[in-house]
């Protein structure tokens, strides 16, 4: 199993490389790379389920000096998730670039991305993931401005600022903690870490340069205009990943590294801007005109909900019904990984057919490409929360959490929220229902829809409806 | 056989109802109220049948009452269709007619033959609605609105009784049979319901303001089977579900006495004041329905004589609706083609019949009813004797009316209604002779040649003393009032209505509102988000934000 | 092959993989999407006859499913939930084949067929459901299903009553599913159990209890159309008739009355409910909706909208019923479920077959229809007669049920004239159309005649539908003491309610 660990990090890799050097054949080796890595997701994901943590020191070198790959349920499962999104959206992609230059420039990038989100996930000490977080920051960024226009780079720029900002935090962080404790492993922070000026200190460092990659209202300001102009692929990842990613790092640090330090003021914090993220996202989605900045605001909004969790765990007590609500939470990221970049993949073969992605001209168009709306219908179904998708268990666990712990905010947020989400999607769908009669086919161009349709329809049914090993899993630690 | 036979009665002019459209409907129609006739003869009393299955539970029997009852609708029934047969061929919407008029017979018969309340129910509610059909069968203005007035009345009627047969189940623990029934006394509550349900049918004082329009707007044949046994079936009503003849209810006898009095002297008062014949006789049903329901208060409040009283009460009624009906179905042949002599002979023996002039079967009803009264209630056969002397009068005037009477457009007279009018006849004159005793048939005598001698000197009176009064048609205080309340209903629904639609426009402009309010506010905000001026506000916010981490770990509360 | 547990999900997917196939059919194959609508519908009905059977015996039939710890999907077939899929089960099929001949030539058919099927799959899975979590998760999937077919001419109006539904279904969904997530703390998996779960709860929860009730019953009442949460039921009147049919009969709001009578008797319990003082609430928000839809009735010239009133009204028989303690009131509540269903849906049909068939959408066209279609208008007289109560069509038993209940336990005083008006506003509504129907002359022509007079007044597959669930509502009535009646089966739920 420490093989498909190497190979996770290994294989994007070398297909990044290779993408670079072979670039007629840059799709296909792509695709295959994406194969071959999705294929290590799965053994890695067996290999954890059967025999737990697993873990591995990379060149021999002991925890301390050397840098060493660790994998739980939390991290197999998210790695599950990666795998399965950039694979749909490496298929996606190939048929989605048409010019040349921006396919050569695009697959290198793109596998170097998920190099990093691999890598990130498999870190098993903080200055590995400073490392791959700022990679993972700078592939992003790269991603981003692919599209040329000046709107994209001017985006791209601000995300780059914004990012490096975040980085910087993080990396004063994890020095301080290396001044303070002498290591950086997790494993040994976990049991070394105690309450003092120099753990509050470096934890909020970390957690506030989190916050700000991690989009969370009010710093999310950089993610909407990086989506507008992005390729759909990048929107897809960008959205889906890159941002749960920082998040994951956060679930990290607070849950397992310093769970000892935090405290339920700090986390009520924590649940305060997510209500506020959850309220303000779901109200700007409403407002958007154009589908991707809709699509932007959900996931300002979705990530709210994840960061409502944060006042119910530290609230309830260790046992069983924590374990139901961080399972829950779990099941609420991967269910809005999958349909956000469905979501994304969808709007973008709505924004190629028609030129555009302004919501209140889609009426003709949304009868043309009934395949394309059915993946939004989906997606919009999992990110509102409607059974059967996995989101409505993630947000069964955030009510009973909060009836549990007596803290009918939160309830109420995500009601609203909820509702408001219901409100932003049927706005859209609306415009499926029309005179125009059906074309003759309902999928038409496979390539291209059928990966908006399967992540949607994972999201949206699988993770539902077989989503109870995701509890299991997560009760295997590092 | 007999099983089939009390099926047949209410089965028979159901399923015919489905041929109604056919060549020869006419003479099917015919044949529906056969079944009833032969039932009434062969059937033993006390047969029943018992149908578990069918709706709530069906149990169909005959007993005397019913006998006599199916008996006289039977005929009625009969020579009613005759009659329709050569007076509706002319009608190009006799089908639609002859619907309603078999499933009016359909419940009017199984209603007799019912021996629980639910099925007794299912017949009233048929007949109830399908003589709707009957009335509203003209097309005109007239027709409409006393088909709407009779509906009304009677659905509200049938509302009444279903809450008291409810309660009464109830209060039965579920046993809908009428045996069951009269074991125990009904509560004050279901009394009251029964009266007043079932006197709407009867047309008491006070509930009767259907009636009199109703009867002047349908067509012939049908208003002889709505005056004649239609209107008895409120009265079966009363016979099956009060426990008359076992316990004392004094109190609601006197009540029933009270209005039928009023009936009778209402009845006779205000048809004298009618101006058209039919009116008038529709006024006189009020007034000899007014007979009936004093009688069932005597049977009430003396119920020693109960059995006695309740035969008499049958007899009246077999009596009346044959009359009744007859004089309808001569009217209807005066309103054709004029009044011929023989019809007016016919008129002036069913006129005299009527107010119980010696030798005729009103003078066999009134005896046997002198007959059955208790010691104590002496007193009402002055009662009877002056109704007598009332409808005298009244009598002579309708037969006043129909000579005046002026026809617009004659059209020759059907043989086939000739014969059903001459045939009821017939059975009217001769029932009495077969059936009665030799005294019973000389009673009424002093008041009825009181009542002709009045009239006669009237008469003459007029003629010497020509007055030039004209008398508008009656119309009661009470109508002027329903008219008044309806319109109040009306106007208080659509206050009601334009109230709910101004406070939801009220809702909907102050909704309409706040949201502008908040999309401008809303609006403001983002703007200020827009420029780069954002990059001040981010920063300081994230720093803010540090901070109060930093905060919140240091200091747990 | 364990029968007993699969036999739930065959009934459900008898319509779901149909319909799921259907989805991808192109728009031109008629038959084989005739072919599949029927396969399916017959299929669930041999299915469903089954489980009558063996419920009837006491067979348990049970599928489980764990979605998460402590959150199991669980499909169970108890007396209650086998009258609801029967009842959905038999309309569904004359609905389908009334889909067919409606939609003749209409466009998006395929789309239309596929969410029909997700609707009754729906619908079965939420009769079906063994706790309150899958009823939950059914009753959202209702909701998502039945959307598109709202919406499914695509006109403005028609997205706009599409979203004022959800709106209105959707912030009911989400008060439902506070209730049922707070509830499950309290008291844990909150399975459907005859008489109820929570009467063992300490006396320290009832304020919550009660609290919980509402909210249930709120988001329960959007669906049934409680007054005042019924204003999508006259905005959703632009869909298709099928899809009016469909809601107002079998799914969507009978879905509300369903949910409404699982928590009151398998969840909360009857005795238990009426201890907590909630019984008179319920019966009281049942009286005012059954007046004030009967009098918003009374001022619709638009038939269909005429028609949404009167459902607003009749189904809060169902919730009355449900309030009057005792075997008997629950007896007329529940048999009101069917006979409600089948009356409504022809009521519906019938009204579809005068917008087909002569462009008819208001009363005041309808002069002198009766002799242009006089089997339709027939099957349109004996529904509306048993709307009003008139023996013996269906609708009478189900009154005198609810009257002889409300004597028995001493509600008589209000329930009996709630009865009573209701009725008389009833025959007010329905004898006037009627009368304009029947013994009116008709205009110099109709608004717009799209199918001529032939031999038959209308199409086929539009005529046989209403004349059929005419019949059966007649039949109801006629056959109700008979064995197998819905009047036997409601007898049998109540006695295994009580005890008895």
């Amino acid at each position: 199993m420490t093989d498909a660990m190497i190979g996770l990090v290994a294989l994007p890799l070398t297909g990044a490389l290779a993408t670079l050097l072979l670039p007629r054949s840059a799709t296909a080796v792509a695709v295959g790379t994406g194969l071959a890595t999705t294929v290590a997701a799965g053994l890695l994901l067996f290999g954890v389920a059967t025999q737990g943590a697993l873990h591995y020191e990379i060149g021999g070198w002991n925890a301390g000096l050397g840098i060493a790959l660790r994998a739980d349920g939390l991290s197999a499962l998210l790695l599950m998730m990666t795998s399965l999104v950039v694979l749909a959206a490496s298929v996606y992609a190939s048929a989605y670039f048409s010019a040349d230059s921006t396919r050569d420039r695009f697959w290198p990038l793109w596998l170097l991305l998920w190099t990093s989100l691999n890598a990130l996930l498999l870190s098993g000490d903080l200055f590995n993931l400073y490392v791959t977080l700022e990679l993972l920051g700078l592939s992003a960024v790269a991603l981003a401005a692919l599209g040329g226009k000046r709107a994209a780079v001017a985006a791209a720029l601000r995300y780059l600022l914004v990012g490096l900002l975040g980085s910087m935090m993080f990396l004063a962080g994890v020095s301080l903690i290396y001044a303070g404790y002498g290591t950086l492993d997790l494993a040994m922070l976990r049991r070394v870490v105690e309450p003092g000026p120099i753990a509050w200190t470096a934890l909020a460092l970390m957690t506030t340069g989190l916050l700000l990659k991690t989009a969370l209202f009010p710093l999310h300001f950089w993610l909407p205009p990086a989506h507008a102009s992005a390729p759909a692929p990048v929107s897809a990842v960008l959205s889906a990943l890159v941002v749960k990613a920082a998040f994951y790092l956060v679930l990290r640090l607070w849950l397992d590294v310093f769970a000892n330090v935090v405290t339920p003021v700090a986390a009520n914090l924590l649940g305060l801007l997510g209500a506020s993220a959850v309220l303000w996202g779901s109200w700007r989605a409403l407002q958007a005109e154009r589908l991707k900045l809709l699509a932007a605001y959900s996931t300002v909004a979705q990530l709210g909900y994840l960061f409502l969790f944060f006042p119910l765990l530290l609230a309830l007590p260790p046992g069983p019904t924590r374990d139901l609500a961080a399972g829950g939470l779990v099941m609420l990221a991967l269910t809005h990984g999958f349909a956000k970049a469905g979501l994304f993949l969808a709007i973008g073969i709505i924004q190629q057919r028609c030129g555009h992605d302004t919501i209140r001209d889609l009426d003709g168009t949304a009868q043309h490409l009934p395949a394309t709306t059915f993946a939004i219908a989906l997606a919009g179904v999992a990110l509102i929360g409607l059974p059967p998708s996995g989101a409505f268990l993630g947000k069964w666990q955030l009510l009973a959490g909060a009836v549990e712990t007596g803290q009918w905010l939160w309830l109420l947020v995500t009601a609203t929220g909820s509702l408001l989400a219901t409100a932003y999607i049927f706005r859209v769908l609306g415009h499926a229902f029309g005179h125009r009669p059906y074309p003759n086919q309902p999928v038409t161009v496979a390539r291209e829809e059928w990966p908006a349709l399967l992540l949607a329809a994972m999201a949206a049914l699988v993770l539902g409806l077989a989503g109870a090993p995701v509890w299991k899993l997560l009760e295997i630690g590092i | 056989m007999n099983s089939l036979l009390l099926l047949l009665v209410w089965l028979l002019p159901l399923s015919l109802a489905v041929l109604a459209g056919q060549r020869y409907a006419s003479w099917i129609t015919v044949i529906a109220p056969l079944p009833a006739l032969l039932a009434a003869a062969i059937v033993p009393v006390g047969s029943s049948v018992s149908l578990t299955w069918l709706l709530l539970g069906v149990e169909l029997g005959l007993d005397d009452t019913g006998r006599v009852f199916l008996l006289f609708s039977g005929l009625l029934w009969l020579v009613a269709s005759l009659y329709a047969a050569g007076s509706q061929a002319s009608d190009h919407k006799a089908t639609r007619f002859r619907i309603f008029f078999l499933l009016a017979m359909a419940g009017n018969l199984g209603l007799i033959v019912a021996q629980d309340m639910v099925s007794f129910y299912l017949g009233f509610t048929l007949m109830g609605l399908a003589a709707y059909g009957l009335i509203a069968h003209p097309a005109s203005q007239h027709a409409r609105r006393a088909a709407r007035r009779y509906l009304v009345w009677t659905i509200a009627g049938e509302m009444l009784l279903f809450a008291a047969i409810v309660m009464l189940a109830q209060q039965h623990n579920g046993a809908l049979t009428f045996s069951a029934l009269q074991s125990s006394t009904p509560a004050g509550l279901v009394m009251l319901l029964l009266l007043i349900g079932f006197g709407i049918k009867l047309a008491l004082p006070g509930l009767h303001l259907w009636l009199p329009q109703a009867y002047a707007v349908t067509p012939t044949p049908a208003v002889a089977v709505l005056s004649g046994s239609m209107i008895n079936a409120g009265l079966l009503g009363w016979l099956r579900f009060l426990p008359a003849g076992d316990t004392a209810l004094v109190d609601w006898g006197q009540v029933l006495l009270a209005a039928g009095i009023t009936g009778i002297f209402f009845g006779a008062v205000a048809g004298l004041l009618q101006r058209s014949p039919r009116l008038l006789l529709g006024y006189s049903s009020i007034s000899k329905m007014g007979v009936l329901t004093s009688a069932m208060g005597v049977a009430l409040a003396w119920p020693e004589t109960a059995p006695v009283v309740i035969a008499a009460v049958v007899i009246f009624a077999a009596h009346h609706a044959l009359v009744k009906g007859a004089l309808f179905l001569g009217l209807g042949l005066v309103e054709r083609d004029g009044l011929r002599p023989w019809i007016q002979v016919g008129l002036v023996f069913l006129a005299l019949a009527l107010a119980g002039a010696p030798l005729t079967s009103g003078a066999f009803a009134k005896s046997v009813l002198t007959a059955s009264l208790p010691e104590s209630a002496q007193h009402l056969i002055t009662l009877l004797a002056a109704a007598a002397f009332v409808t005298t009068l009244l009598m002579v005037r309708f037969l006043l009316l129909v000579r005046r009477l002026r026809v617009s457009k004659p059209s020759p007279l059907p043989t086939e209604s000739i014969t059903a009018w001459l045939m009821l006849l017939a059975i009217i004159a001769v029932f009495p002779i077969v059936i009665a005793q030799a005294g019973q048939l000389m009673a009424n005598t002093v008041p009825v040649f009181l009542g002709v001698l009045l009239s006669v000197l009237v008469l003459l009176a007029r003629r010497r003393f020509p007055v030039h009064i004209t008398t508008r048609p009656y119309r009661s205080a009470a109508t002027g009032f329903a008219l008044r309340c309806r319109r109040g209903i009306l106007h208080l629904a659509h206050t009601g209505e334009l109230a709910i639609k101004t406070l939801q426009s009220a809702v909907r402009k102050h909704h309409e509102r706040l949201r502008q309010t908040m999309k401008h506010g809303l609006l403001r905000l983002r703007r200020c988000s827009d420029d780069d001026e954002r990059w001040q506000l981010a920063g300081s916010l994230w720093l803010g934000i540090g901070g109060l981490l930093l905060a919140g770990f240091i200091f747990t509360l | 092959m364990n029968w007993d547990a699969w036999l739930p999900v065959l009934v459900v997917a008898s319509s779901l993989l149909p319909g799921l196939v259907i989805f991808f059919l192109r728009e031109g194959s008629h038959r084989l999407r005739t072919a599949l609508n029927l396969v399916g519908a017959i299929l669930k009905l041999v299915l469903v006859g089954i489980l009558i059977w063996g419920v009837f015996h006491e067979h348990v039939y049970e599928s489980r499913w764990t979605l998460a710890p402590g959150l199991d999907l669980v499909l169970h077939a108890d007396t209650l939930s086998v009258l609801f899929v029967t009842l959905s089960t038999v309309l569904w099929l004359v609905t389908t084949v009334y889909a067919i001949g409606y939609l003749e030539n209409a466009p998006h058919r395929s789309r239309f067929f596929g969410f029909f099927s997700l609707c009754v799959s729906a619908t079965v899975g939420l009769a079906l459901a063994g706790n309150l979590f899958t009823f939950v998760i059914f009753y959202e999937l209702l909701t998502l299903s039945t959307y598109p077919l709202v919406a499914h001419r695509g006109t403005p109006e028609a997205v706009r009553g599409a979203r004022i539904y959800l709106a209105y279904t959707l912030g009911g969904g989400m008060l439902l599913l506070i209730g049922t997530v707070w509830l499950h703390v309290l008291a844990g998996p909150t399975a459907f159990v005859e008489g109820g779960i929570l009467s063992s709860l300490p006396a320290a929860y009832h304020p919550q209890l009660k609290v919980i009730f509402l909210l249930l019953i709120i988001g329960l009442g959007v669906k049934a159309a409680l007054v005042p949460l019924h204003g999508w039921l006259p905005q959703a009147m632009v869909a298709p008739a099928p899809v009016s049919a469909l809601l107002h009969a079998v799914a969507v709001v009978k879905a509300g009355a369903f949910g409404i009578v699982r928590v009151v008797y398998d969840v909360y319990g009857v005795n238990f409910t009426d201890q907590l003082g909630l019984l008179t609430g319920l019966g009281i928000a049942a009286a005012i909706t059954i007046v004030y839809g009967s009098v918003k009735a009374l001022f619709q010239d638009n038939l269909k909208k005429r028609l949404a009133y009167s459902t607003v009204s009749q189904v809060s028989y169902i919730a009355l019923g449900t309030a009057i303690l005792g075997p008997v009131g629950t007896i007329g509540g529940i048999v009101h479920l069917v006979h409600q269903g089948i009356m409504k849906i022809t009521l519906f049909f019938t009204a579809g077959n005068y917008a087909e068939t002569l462009g008819i959408h208001k009363v005041s066209e309808m002069n002198g229809v009766g002799r242009r279609m006089p089997a339709t208008t027939l099957a349109f007289s004996v529904a509306a007669l048993g709307m009003i109560g008139v023996p013996p069509v269906a609708g009478f038993v189900s009154k005198w049920y609810l009257g002889l209940g409300a004597v028995e336990a001493g509600m008589a005083s209000w329930v009996m004239p709630v009865l009573i008006t209701s009725s008389i506003l009833n025959a007010a509504y329905f004898l006037p159309v009627l009368y304009r129907a029947w013994f009116r002359d008709p205009g110099p022509a109709w608004p717009a005649e799209h199918i001529p007079a032939a031999r038959f007044e209308t199409s086929a597959a539009l005529l046989w539908p209403p004349v059929v669930t005419a019949m059966l509502a007649l039949a109801a009535g006629l056959f109700a003491a008979a064995p197998y009646s819905p009047l036997e089966w409601a007898t049998l739920i109540a006695h295994r309610e009580y005890g008895l």
